[in-house]
């Protein structure tokens, strides 16, 4: 490992642990910094690539011929204003572009969505439950349209729930608690995956792990001596 | 015994929080080898990529920032080589992130070299595909969704004259002919953003192009959705997903080493669950209800 990569390495391993510090239940200097350090880093990365692509690809075709570019001049002109919000006298001036990408998002979504969240969702509830050569897809396809009907009808309000419906409500209360529940196994299961992919990279190879073992045991000793024994300090420290 | 429930219902956090870090690292560290099925939305997904044929032209979006690369790089590291070793495909990189392109720079560091007689990028070897010959890197585009939307109306013109890094590129997508979107036969999007939405609604309902999809967990459900719908060729989900790609492919990675590590919290959580119910009902409630 070259020294580069080492610093890189314990710069990433100490941010990452300075964060995971909030495990611990006590607000520590180390979670504001990596925090700040994040959220800056972040930001000003947005700026640079945003702006170099907008001298790069923008700024370029304007200057090369503004009149050819003429649509590029409004939005540029239109981006520029969303700069107003800054100065409260003119901040009124940023909803125009706010209102046309609003406008623009929503126009070239709208028939998109009505395919592949409506249509589409549609055409694949529709399928075949009686075929005897695949009594596996069939149970599977009309667990599909019973599922469907019945978490439908969990949503009817206007009228009384009752007889039938009451039956068809109950279920589709229970398939939606079902599907909550998945969604909430999914959602356990993605965050795990975050964890182990960071902490693979903070123990794999040799040298990262003594690192992180290093940088761990000095973020834990350092937060119980302050809040032990520095208690004024630690509130001075936290912002 | 209630004290036995007293201490399952007030073990304190910070103790999971130990035995998550404590497991994941033993097993990093010491991998037991638990079995792995491979499921068939990774199989799908490994036999769309598998079918691409010479001439074809394949867009790989980079949708991802650093809070997902961890999870993410499993599918990276295994999917773009594959895709990069299909003999006579031609590939172009995209980012719809800003961040976008520092992942897919380290990915072409990991898994190619530079070509002879440079030492930095865009000029990488990849699987014997050389840039500007094989492929090209148009780096990152903003306006996220409304980019997708752009380049499915104008592809030319959105993406200009020049590469992420000032080549021209025009001589490469007219030898290549590529004019527009129709003209590109599949997209490989990683996701952190959920972009795969956009890809279809602007790529899939016009043109019909073949998509493939990775991305991390809390992406799964919409793209799950859009899968069983047939949207999506085919899907590779979070860490488990590359595991499963990196056993198929071929291209080992760190992916399917997490694997035990993965099986372990599941197992945790569960007891976990157990212990706190136990815990509740047992002890808790019986609180709730005497005062």
């Amino acid at each position: 490992m070259d020294i580069i990569s080492l610093i890189i390495t314990i710069l990433a391993t100490f941010t990452t642990f300075s964060l995971f510090s909030i495990l611990t239940g006590v607000d520590n200097p180390f979670f504001a910094l990596a925090e700040n350090i994040y959220v800056g880093g972040a930001v000003g990365l947005t700026i640079v690539v945003s702006f170099t692509w907008i001298v790069s690809n923008v700024w370029a075709k304007i200057s090369s011929n503004p009149l050819a570019n003429w649509p590029l001049v409004i939005s540029l002109v239109l981006g520029l204003m969303m700069l107003t919000r800054i100065h409260p006298k003119y901040s009124y001036l940023a909803r125009i572009p706010i209102c046309i990408a609003t406008g623009v998002g929503v126009a070239i979504s709208t028939r998109a969505i009505v395919f592949s969240g409506l249509l589409y969702q549609i055409r694949a509830t529709i399928a075949p439950i009686f075929n005897l050569s695949d009594p596996m897809t069939s149970f599977t396809n009309l667990m599909i349209v019973v599922f469907v009907l019945t978490a439908l009808s969990f949503f009817i309000y206007t009228r009384e729930i009752q007889g039938p419906l009451k039956v068809s409500n109950k279920i589709g209360r229970l398939v939606l608690f079902t599907a909550f529940g998945a969604l909430y196994a999914q959602t356990y299961m993605g965050r795990v995956g975050l964890l182990l992919g960071r902490m693979e990279t903070l123990l794999i190879p040799e040298t990262s792990l003594y690192i992180s073992v290093i940088i761990v045991l000095l973020i834990l000793v350092t937060i119980i001596v302050l809040t032990k024994y520095y208690p004024e300090t630690m509130k001075k420290l936290n912002p | 015994m209630s004290s036995i429930f007293k201490i399952c219902a007030t073990i304190d956090r910070r103790v999971w929080y130990a035995l998550i870090f404590l497991l994941v690292g033993y097993g990093l560290l010491r991998p037991v080898g638990f079995p792995l099925i491979v499921g068939p939305e990774v199989k799908q997904a490994y036999a769309v990529i598998e079918s691409l044929k010479p001439g074809d032209v394949v867009l790989i979006n980079y949708d991802i920032s650093a809070f997902g690369w961890d999870e993410i790089k499993g599918s990276a590291l295994s999917m773009v080589p594959h895709i990069f070793s299909k003999e006579g495909v031609k590939v172009i990189l995209f980012t719809d992130q800003d961040q976008g392109y520092i992942y897919l720079e380290t990915t072409l560091k990991q898994i190619g070299s530079p070509m002879k007689g440079y030492d930095k990028f865009p000029w990488y070897e990849v699987q014997g595909k050389k840039y500007l010959e094989d492929y090209i890197n148009i780096g990152f585009i903003p306006g996220f969704d409304k980019a997708i939307a752009a380049l499915a109306s104008d592809f030319r013109g959105v993406v200009g004259r020049t590469d992420w890094y000032g080549n021209n590129i025009e001589a490469w997508l007219d030898a290549n002919g590529i004019k527009s979107a129709s003209d590109i036969n599949m997209i490989v999007t990683l996701d952190c953003a959920g972009a795969q939405g956009s890809w279809v609604n602007y790529w899939y309902l016009p043109y019909k192009t073949r998509i493939v999809n990775a991305m991390i967990g809390v992406s799964a459900p919409a793209s799950i959705n859009s899968y069983n719908v047939g949207m999506l060729e085919g899907i590779v989900v979070s860490v488990r997903g590359a595991a499963e790609y990196q056993y198929l492919s071929k291209y080992y990675g760190t992916a399917l080493i997490s694997m035990d590590a993965f099986s372990m919290l599941q197992f945790m959580l569960i007891i976990a669950m157990i212990i706190g119910n136990v815990g509740y009902y047992f002890w808790e409630r019986k609180q709730e209800k005497v005062s």
